[in-house]
């Protein structure tokens, strides 16, 4: 039995339709990513588990509660938001116990929580400090502190690290999905980067234009895309009706393959072609390779060996193993 | 070599010259102290005229005193129309910023698309100046100015359209500076209802703009002469009006009205200064 | 909706169905609530600029006997002394507006050099103050340094030069109108030219403009809006203001503000039709120079 279960969503904003009708089923525990691009509304979506829009139609229910309807103070939800949200007029001790005063617990065992709250986001010589004197990374590990403290039914997470720069966004990423692992906390999880989402996902739900795309886990979403968009947004994937794949039928079907799938070699090979561009990546080499007839594929090499040191002009033979196209209509 | 600041440089010929910055902020720095200086002239001449004894024929004043400073200070007719210019000002600015505070939270939050209404209300003060609309105050509410108490409501309901568009903007940049939104639905989250959510996240981070919003009415209001000249015919006075009913007698008594009078503008002035400064910075 | 329809009835039950007619109760709530809380904002709008307002637009148009007539307006615009006072007022207010935008601009201009210095900030804080000293005590001040025994006076008369200026006159009157409206001007300026990017100048100086070309063709088109909006601001405070000329000239000035005055609390006769005409006459010139301000606006702004 799903833990979240949204069934035909759709909300609109005057003429806009921005969640299109959409079923989503989420199990208990799991790191959810809602991953797309801007537009594609799920930061709508996510609004609306929160309460913090309503639905036009469709029901929403979380553990057996049907909160379609309920107020935001009563869906037991706690969300983080892009631009952290704290209380400037409160320290982060306050801030944390917040939703913990509301509820009326008792001062021992609000400061207990908080005092714990605050140990797992390490940041407990911050407590008397007001957020105004915090950088962006602590600030959003104090709004991290503020919505595990709830012990809520479920987690939302808002972009919340679109905000920061990007070894900050790094290592709070590796936090949250510690986090989650020792808490094991249901997590949703909005971005529009796809190394976050695949990073830390447990299953991934692409969406666009309102309607989900592709729901699967990291590895299938990256490897096994199943339209167009989906391979055009994952990846690097070569999109296109490649002929010289000519053991396989053409038909009017696309191909996508992955750049890193594909083998370079100077002498031996299926398909005969000259590199015309190399971009070095750091950790990988990328080579625009145009085939003999004409058609051109990215092939990605790692940074070492052989391989990497091609340069432009070099004649090269590609190889693509059949089982890596995949085709899509 | 190094010993220099950075905006000088060494000439050809030896020496230094300044660079073209310092010399273009030396000419706008004399623009202002010109400009200011001559437009001050009034106000020093007042400062002096309200602490001269004699003075007649001469520059500066033959003699200096206190005395009418003293006079109007200790005159009860003055303390009198002091305490009804701030019972004015304060509870026009207080009675503004309650009405107009609702307004902007209810705009920033459920009803956005209510701006354009709003900035076509807050022109209106403009567009109807004191001199008209005190017209129809006074034609229509004629039986609430007959006695002090209706006269001092109607007058703070017209102070309202004066300060009204300067008490919006302080309160608005306030708004948006906190980002209120995110607050209030975070704070909706954590379980506190709208009230709450007003009284403990909203209004605690607002007390730049309440202060702001409330000096700057002030300062406005207690320069106010129009609506208590033709409306409150009498009854009682402001200081603008205690001012010019000196008109043609003493020099120096009103002299030492307009620079006290001055002095309450500075330090108005300095409080809004203070606070608008630390909003910025904060 | 249509969905709703189709949709096999698993998902609303008796719970449910309690929650939406709950739902749209407290959504009534909510926006009963709302209008609640804005009713004394608008009450105070409508008694105290609206009523007004509709009432000198009413009784514009009817004489003392009560009956509707055009005649106020004919009076108006028959009587040398009314059209006098029209004409005064858009005269003084014009000039005093145009004057103190010009000084104004480049005092805007130079505060922005200078803003960080302590100077700077000095200066900032006494130009606010002077932008709310008009009125009574100002009028006294010019009378001071002015007046007939004035400071400034004897100063120019010990070096020869007197009548240079009669602070009960038209110049005088001037004079005190540039006073106010230039501190106010300067502060209204100031955020629009702070506003003006730095870069935009290096790029434009790299592209080899001159200092002159890049205020012309850029600078000024880019602040126009805001100077207009400010000499509007200018206009309309001039055109409205009443305390400053009548405390100098004890109401003898004519200008539509102090004729208006007269009329309605004044030593003479109580005629409020005519008050009411005179006024519905200021609010339609503010009104004509806001339209003319809106279609400059429009065309001049891409």
């Amino acid at each position: 039995m799903s833990y979240l279960r949204l069934k035909n969503a759709r909300k609109s904003f005057g003429a806009l339709t921005v969640v299109d009708d959409l079923d989503l089923n989420i199990e208990k525990g799991q790191l959810i990513t809602l991953l797309g691009p801007s537009g594609c509304g799920k930061s709508t979506l996510l609004r609306s588990i929160a309460g913090l829009e309503f639905l036009d139609s469709g029901s929403i229910i979380l553990n057996g509660r049907d909160i379609t309807h309920a107020r935001p103070q009563k869906r037991n939800i706690a969300m983080v938001f892009q631009h952290y949200a704290l209380f400037p007029n409160m320290t982060v001790a306050d801030n944390v116990g917040f939703g913990l005063k509301i509820r009326k617990l008792p001062i021992e065992s609000r400061l207990r929580k908080v005092k714990e709250a605050l140990e797992l986001v390490e940041l407990t010589e911050f407590s008397q400090q007001k957020p105004a004197f915090l950088s962006g990374g602590q600030k959003q590990r104090v709004a991290l502190a503020r919505a595990l403290v709830m012990e809520p039914d479920l987690l939302l997470l808002d972009e919340p690290l679109s905000a920061l720069d990007a070894k900050l966004r790094k290592s709070l990423r590796q936090q949250i999905k510690h986090i989650h692992k020792e808490l094991g906390l249901t997590t949703i999880f909005v971005t529009h980067d796809q190394e976050e989402a695949l990073a830390l996902s447990d299953k991934v739900v692409l969406l666009n234009k309102g309607r989900i795309e592709q729901h699967s886990t990291p590895e299938k979403l990256y490897s096994q895309p199943n339209s167009k968009f989906t391979a055009g947004f994952i990846g690097n994937y070569n999109i296109g009706r490649f002929n010289c794949l000519n053991k396989l039928p053409i038909g009017q079907l696309d191909m996508a393959i992955r750049p890193e799938a594909i083998q370079i070699d100077s002498t031996n090979g299926d398909v005969a072609g000259k590199i015309i561009d190399r971009t070095l990546t750091g950790g990988v080499v990328r080579y625009q390779v145009k085939t003999d007839e004409g058609e051109i594929l990215d092939v990605d090499v790692l940074n070492y060996g052989e391989a990497s040191k091609l340069i432009i002009n070099d004649s090269v033979y590609l190889t693509i193993p059949e089982d890596e196209v995949i085709t899509m209509a | 070599m190094s010993n220099q600041p950075a905006n000088t440089i060494n000439s050809p010929m030896g020496g230094k010259q300044r660079t073209k910055s310092e010399v273009n902020k030396i000419y706008h720095s004399l623009y202002i102290l010109i400009l200011l200086t001559i437009i001050t002239i009034p106000i020093a001449s007042t400062g002096i005229y309200a602490i001269s004894g004699n003075w007649s024929q001469s520059i500066l004043p033959e003699s200096w005193t206190f005395q009418w400073l003293l006079q109007i200070w200790t005159d009860e007719r003055f303390l009198w129309a002091c305490f009804y210019s701030f019972l004015l000002c304060i509870s026009g600015a207080l009675l503004s910023i309650t009405l107009i505070f609702p307004v902007l939270l209810i705009v920033h939050t459920k009803k956005p698309h209510w701006q354009r209404w709003i900035n076509f209300v807050l022109v209106l003060p403009f567009a109807v100046p004191p001199i008209v609309s005190s017209i129809g105050v006074l034609n229509l509410y004629s039986d609430f100015l007959n006695n002090k108490i209706g006269a001092i409501l109607i007058l703070i309901g017209c102070y309202f359209t004066i300060v009204l568009p300067f008490v919006y903007r302080a309160l608005d940049s306030n708004f948006l500076a906190i980002g209120v939104k995110d607050l209030i639905e975070s704070s909706n989250l954590m379980g506190a209802t709208s009230l709450k959510t007003v009284f403990y996240v909203v209004m605690p981070n607002l007390k730049t703009g309440f202060i702001v919003a409330f000096f700057i009415s002030v300062s406005f209001l207690i320069g106010e002469f129009v609506y208590v000249n033709i409306l409150i015919g009498g009854q009682f006075e402001t200081i603008q009006i205690y001012l010019y009913s000196l008109k043609n007698l003493s020099g120096h008594l009103s002299s030492a009205v307009v620079i006290s009078y001055f002095f309450i503008l500075l330090i108005i002035t300095a409080i809004i200064n203070m606070f608008s400064g630390s909003k910025r910075r904060g | 909706m249509t969905t709703q329809i189709f949709e096999p009835q698993t998902t609303k039950s008796d719970y449910s169905k309690n929650i939406d007619s709950l739902t749209s109760t407290r959504r009534l709530l909510q926006n009963v609530e709302i209008y609640i809380l804005i009713l004394p904002f608008i009450t105070l709008v409508i008694l105290f600029i609206l009523a007004p307002l509709g009432w000198i637009i009413i009784n514009a148009f009817y004489n003392d006997l009560g009956e509707l007539t055009l005649g106020n307006i004919k009076d108006i615009f028959s009587s040398k002394f009314y059209l006098q006072a029209i004409g005064l007022s858009l005269k003084i207010s014009l000039y005093s507006s145009v004057i103190s935008l010009l000084i104004g601009f480049q005092g805007a201009y130079s505060l922005e050099v200078i803003k960080d210095s302590t100077l700077g900030r000095i200066l900032i804080a006494i130009n606010t103050v002077l932008s709310n000293f008009s009125g009574v005590p100002l009028a006294f001040a010019m009378i001071i340094v002015f007046g007939s025994s004035g400071v400034m006076t004897l100063v120019l008369a010990k070096l020869g030069l007197t009548n240079i200026i009669d602070i009960y006159s038209f110049n005088g009157i001037l004079l005190s109108y540039i006073y106010f409206q230039i501190p106010l001007a300067t502060l209204l300026l100031f955020p629009a030219i702070s506003g003006l990017e730095k870069h935009w100048q290096e790029n434009a100086y790299l592209l080899g403009a001159s200092a002159f070309q890049y205020f012309f063709k850029v600078g000024l088109p880019v602040l126009s809006p805001a100077i207009m909006g400010t000499f509007i601001i200018l206009f309309a405070n001039a055109l409205g203001a009443y305390a400053t000329a009548y405390a100098l000239t004890s109401g003898s000035f004519n200008i539509l503000p102090i004729r208006i005055a007269a009329l309605i609390a004044g030593n003479l006769t109580l005629q409020p039709n005519m008050a009411a005409a005179l006024a519905l006459i200021l609010v339609s010139l503010m009104f004509i120079v806001t339209i003319v301000h809106q279609y400059l606006l429009g065309r001049y702004h891409t």
